[in-house]
């Protein structure tokens, strides 16, 4: 029948165009439609998706310029950084498992911000198969400098980048020389006591962003795998959409943590002090602990230890006698012996370390036997000398 | 105040002794064996050379020359070596000596577990240390700093590490190790004879890997391989690292003369066939030689048995002061305890150590005078490697085997030349059991992505590949397959096991603590509700097993009787693979459920209770040898059945002394009418899933065994047969017809 018909009738319409589409580009059309931009290299492809927002856009309470402006004027060693804002990258990827050199990253993505605008970048890998026009991209990208601010990624994402760019690099550019803001650590010095978790969704909440209906993270690679086998985008979106609020809520996070830790009076004041002293900032954690309007007992040992240590002893004496606590009694001791020449004295306080000892409850028992050992080496010595 | 005497005299004196030499089976002795030396190759650079020389070292035992000219020559080795013949410098002094050539070469060191590993270290520092150059060796295991990593990666010459750490820590990190991968020169395995059964399997799977990754660096490292005595070191050396390798097995060591004594203690009381406990009798002896000032090491088989025995021994150095000049080793004890045990041993400051099989690998003690084995280890190789810690180069020594009243024990001390007449088991393993051969292909899948046609060592992958593929673990684009999971495939497979669920054992005596571990199938019979479970040499009974949360309580116990469960078994033969008419080796699917179990006690085998089991029935594919009877040399179907039932137990009985495996194995069923062959058939099937190689092994050495299986019958003083030889009471001409099945699938008749 079919046969007969094409035989006896001829059909005016034209017949079907002799056009192939490969699987590739329909999946390149479907990214396009999604604003993405296609990049190749030696017969692979990636995705590359980018956005630019003004920078008095407010993101998270903060406009994404104040952050330029944290990075030029902040003298915090913490946030420092000692390149221009442009080579600064709010970075952050997605990948398809958590260790081991099988885990791929199939997203990377930052924002940087430029002259009037900030800008926003995401690499996709399409498929496992394309890590090299994906790390090519990205690595031409961002230049041969850079400084990351990342939530983790010190130890996460940056490693995982470097292992596997060992895959693809004999065709790519090599790594860039990097340094690291890592806000996970920030948000840990300053937050750890009030929050149970420090995750990066638990830090916003906490400033009064809570998440919606945001992806949760772990099903990323879920998506991912999905794409991958059906070769469409859509089943990434969501995964685009949490990497892209990630990136950008990174640059507001900077400017708040940053503005935290330099704003003259903040809640946050021990915190602060204590990191600054851990730094290694005597000076600037001194000032600090002086602001300090009702001083832990940690803090007053450390701003009398920072005064010791400088000489003024006529300040850091005062603060040790206000603490009555084993070790304030211990450098009273020692101040007594040396500098007052008054062994007495120094038995006196010894002893009241001692008796606090005695009353101290606690379950490490070694730690109290060490201490005591110490107590009575000390209080022994004197004994000695006094006689 | 005790006497010393020479090992000569207390030989003497033992000799001559009826108390003892009336209950001696058998009296074996080697003979003296000097030294073969061999200059230092030319291939050694004289640095080391004169490392060698401050150590007292001008020349080299023939087969330490050998290793190092057959490495030099680019072969891969093993050397086969027993105690005490030098074996670390048939594998330090090539890897040094490339290192001192080339100074960017790597070797990766493997030692079977953590502990070894790190025994390992002091003497290979040493010399590195007199060299004077830039080389570093560290130690990598779980134990390692986070921050000890970084540097052991980056510059650690020599990685001394374990195939668990390799197959979890290293190859799927790969990417941290490239300068190791890229230079890796030599692999040094050492203690090869432990990679037999389902963890030998998994290792040559991890060996697979380790090649790929090399491939992928572009080195292609050589190995050099150390294992003790077995029968087969080069087939066990090439089917786990698929690459040629040369034996080296002329040991130029020196031996003195030496004695081995098999032990029977005597029966106490005749009707019940008891025997005087092998625990005191092993005191007594090893006593004896400790009063006599001869340095002498007692091996039991648990660890509470080695404090047992400890006890009873530290007794006699129950008035010295300072540290005890009798001590126990065994697993547990810390590092820095073992080593200063250890020291302690080779200067003589130590008389006498009570160990498990802890000291009979590689632990460098020096060589002791005596050693009693307080039972049979297990197998023939762990014997001879117990046996051969006592032996010094240059005097006489002495090793008593003290028999147990178990039934292997028994056979053991009853007929020795079974043991000593023969070369030991050989190691077998199955590298291509589907489930470990998948499991591997995971994670080197992880580690790298397969490309269409590559082989995984010599197997083929498609099929595989294919099947992971549709799995969803795999994703294959442009004929490559890519990892398409977020797990981590290492972390979930463990090197010691073949089967992902296992029944822990949790004893409750004292506080919880896991005590082992046991594959679903095995734990039906053998953890049941009741079981009597042993463990080494101790028993514990099952309080309870939760076979959904994979856990079976158990608390320690000293009862007179064991355990036998009942398994209905459903045997199905899949696929024929080889026959020559009696016996087949091919692929069974198994459908087993426990039924009821019986108490029997020890001695009498009497029946003396039994009680229902209740457990869900489970599915094994395996491997099985199977043998069929002649039904014309029975007189009855009951005949035939009792026939079956002796056969079954005697090779079940008899194959761990030629296989190299535990008495649980392997397991045997019996069909009167095989679905299969319509003849009576015993089966005997390999218990771990898709088989180890042991079925296979058997049906290749069945000869050998159904020879022993004759022997054991036909030299049993009993007459119509009994529990030792045939395994049950027989009646008139019993022993004769088993003779006569034994003799047809011999072929002999």
């Amino acid at each position: 029948m079919k046969a007969k018909l094409s035989r006896l009738i001829k059909t005016n319409e034209p017949g079907p165009k002799a056009k192939v589409t490969s699987p590739d580009e329909v999946e390149q059309q479907k990214w396009k439609d999604h604003g993405g931009e296609i990049l190749t290299f030696e017969g692979e492809w990636c995705v590359r998706i980018r956005k630019t927002y003004p920078l008095d856009e407010v993101y998270h309470d903060f406009k994404f310029g104040e952050a330029r402006k944290m990075m030029c004027q902040t003298e915090h060693p913490f946030f420092v950084v000692d390149l221009e804002p442009d080579q600064v990258l709010f970075m952050d990827t997605e990948t398809t498992g958590l260790r081991g050199s099988g885990t791929s990253i199939f997203l990377i993505g930052f924002a940087r911000i430029q002259e009037g605008h900030l800008e926003m970048i995401q690499y996709v890998l399409p498929h496992p198969a394309f890590e090299t026009a994906f790390y090519y991209h990205f690595l031409q990208d961002i230049g041969d400098e850079v400084r990351f601010v990342t939530y983790n990624g010190k130890s996460f994402d940056w490693p995982q980048i470097k292992t596997r760019h060992t895959f693809v690099k004999s065709r790519v550019k090599q790594l860039p020389s990097v340094g690291h803001v890592d806000l996970l650590h920030a948000a840990r010095r300053l937050l750890k006591p009030r929050l149970e978790s420090v995750s990066l969704k638990a830090v916003e909440a906490y400033f009064g962003h809570e998440r919606t209906d945001d992806l949760p993270g772990f099903l990323a690679p879920m998506h991912y795998f999905q794409y991958v086998k059906e070769r469409n985008p859509e089943i990434l979106l969501p995964v685009l959409e949490h990497h892209h609020a990630d990136c950008l809520s990174l640059v507001s996070l900077y400017t708040r943590l940053s503005q935290l830790v330099t704003t003259p009076v903040t809640d946050f004041g021990e915190e602060r002090a204590h990191w600054l002293h851990d730094l290694g900032e005597q000076d600037q954690a001194l000032r600090e602990f002086e602001q300090l309007s009702s001083p832990s007992k940690r803090s007053i040992m450390r701003q009398a230890m920072i005064l010791k240590r400088a000489g003024r002893f006529e300040e850091a004496i005062p603060l040790f006698e206000s603490l009555h606590t084993i070790e304030g009694y211990v450098e009273l001791a020692k101040y007594a012996k040396h500098k007052q020449k008054d062994i007495a004295l120094a038995i006196d306080y010894t002893e009241r370390a001692m008796k606090l000892l005695e009353q101290k409850r606690t379950v490490l028992r070694q730690t109290i036997d060490r201490e005591k050992i110490e107590l009575e080496h000390r209080r022994a010595r004197l004994e000695r000398k006094q006689t | 105040m005790r006497k010393s005497r020479s090992v000569e005299e207390i030989i003497k004196e033992l000799r001559d002794d009826p108390g003892f030499s009336n209950h001696v089976r058998h009296w074996h002795t080697v003979d003296a064996r000097p030294a073969q030396y061999a200059p230092i190759p030319k291939q050694v650079p004289e640095q080391l050379v004169n490392v060698l020389k401050n150590r007292g070292i001008e020349q080299l035992y023939t087969h330490q020359a050998e290793a190092v000219k057959q490495t030099a020559a680019g072969h891969s080795t093993v050397i086969v070596t027993p105690k005490a013949s030098g074996k670390t410098l048939c594998y330090n002094l090539p890897v040094l000596s490339k290192m001192i050539e080339k100074p960017t070469a790597r070797a990766l060191y493997l030692y079977p577990t953590k502990a070894l590993a790190q025994d390992q270290n002091s003497d290979l520092m040493e010399m590195i240390e007199a060299l004077e150059g830039n080389l570093r060796c560290f130690t990598y295991d779980g134990d390692t700093s986070p921050a000890a990593r970084t540097k052991v990666r980056d510059a650690g010459n020599i990685v001394i590490t374990n195939p668990d750490m390799l197959h979890s820590g290293i190859l799927p990190h790969h990417t941290k190790w490239i300068r190791l991968f890229e230079n890796l020169e030599y692999i040094v395995v050492d203690e090869l004879h432990t990679y037999r059964g389902v963890f030998g399997s998994h290792v040559a799977n991890v060996f697979r890997r380790l090649k790929r990754i090399c491939a992928y660096y572009g080195s292609h490292p050589k190995w050099i391989m150390t294992s003790a005595t077995i029968a087969n070191p080069l087939e066990l050396a090439e089917l786990l690292t698929e690459e040629e390798v040369v034996l080296i097995d002329r040991n130029g060591a020196p031996q003195g003369k030496k004695h081995l004594v098999f032990y029977n203690p005597p029966v106490v009381n005749e009707a019940l066939g008891i025997r005087r406990s092998a625990t005191l009798e092993t005191k007594r002896i090893a006593s004896r030689l400790v009063e006599a000032n001869i340095q002498t090491i007692v091996f039991a088989r648990s660890r509470v048995r080695v404090e047992v025995l400890l006890t009873y021994l530290q007794e006699l150095t129950r008035r010295e002061l300072g540290p005890k000049s009798i001590v126990g080793y065994r697993g547990g004890y810390l590092p820095s305890e073992r080593r200063e045990i250890e020291r302690r041993l080779r200067n003589g400051e130590i008389k006498a150590v009570v160990s498990t099989n802890a000291l009979e690998l590689g632990v460098d003690i020096g060589q002791l005078q005596a050693c009693v084995l307080n039972g049979y280890p297990g197998t023939v190789a762990s014997l001879w490697q117990q046996a051969g810690r006592a032996g010094r180069r240059h005097s006489e020594s002495l090793v008593v085997f003290v028999a147990s009243s178990s039934s292997l024990d028994q056979l053991v001390v009853e007929q020795p030349d079974m043991i000593l007449n023969r070369s030991p088991e050989a190691a077998r393993l199955d590298p291509n059991n589907l489930i470990i051969l998948v499991d591997h292909i995971k994670c080197a899948a992880f580690e790298l992505p397969f490309q269409k046609g590559e082989r995984f060592g010599t197997v083929d992958t498609e099929d595989i590949l294919e099947f992971l593929t549709d799995a969803h673990v795999l994703h294959e684009r442009a004929d490559r397959y890519y990892w398409m999971t977020d797990s981590f495939p290492a972390h979930d497979i463990s090197l010691r096991t073949s089967d992902q669920e296992n029944v822990v054992i949790v004893d409750q005596t004292a506080k919880h603590q896991v005590i082992g571990e046991m594959d679903t199938f095995s734990a039906m019979t053998l953890l049941h509700d009741e079981a009597i479970y042993l463990h080494g040499a101790e028993q514990y009974q099952v309080e309870k097993l939760d076979f959904e949360e994979k856990k079976a309580y158990v608390r320690r116990v000293d009862v007179d009787y064991y355990t036998d469960a009942n398994l209905a078994v459903e045997l199905k033969v899949l696929e024929e693979n080889k026959s020559d008419g009696a016996k087949t080796f091919g692929e069974v699917s198994v459908i087993a459920m426990a039924t009821l179990f019986k108490k029997i006690k020890f001695g009498t085998h009497e029946n003396i209770g039994s009680g229902p089991i209740h457990l869900p029935e489970r599915e094994l594919h395996t491997t099985a040898t199977w043998f069929t009877l002649d039904e014309r040399f029975a007189y009855s179907e009951a005949d035939l059945e009792d026939q079956l039932e002796a056969v079954s137990d005697l090779m079940r009985r008899l194959a761990p002394l030629y296989l190299m495996c535990d008495t649980l194995d392997l397991f045997t069923t019996i069909q009167m009418k095989s679905t299969h062959t319509s003849k009576p058939t015993v089966y005997l099937y390999d218990r771990y899933p898709g088989g180890i190689g042991l079925s296979e092994a058997l049906y290749k050495d069945a000869d050998m065994v159904l020879e022993a299986a004759e022997r054991t019958v036909s030299d049993c003083p009993c007459e119509s047969g009994c529990p030792r030889c045939v395994g049950m009471i027989g009646y008139g001409d019993f022993k004769q017809q088993v003779i006569r099945q034994l003799q047809a699938l011999k072929g002999t008749i």
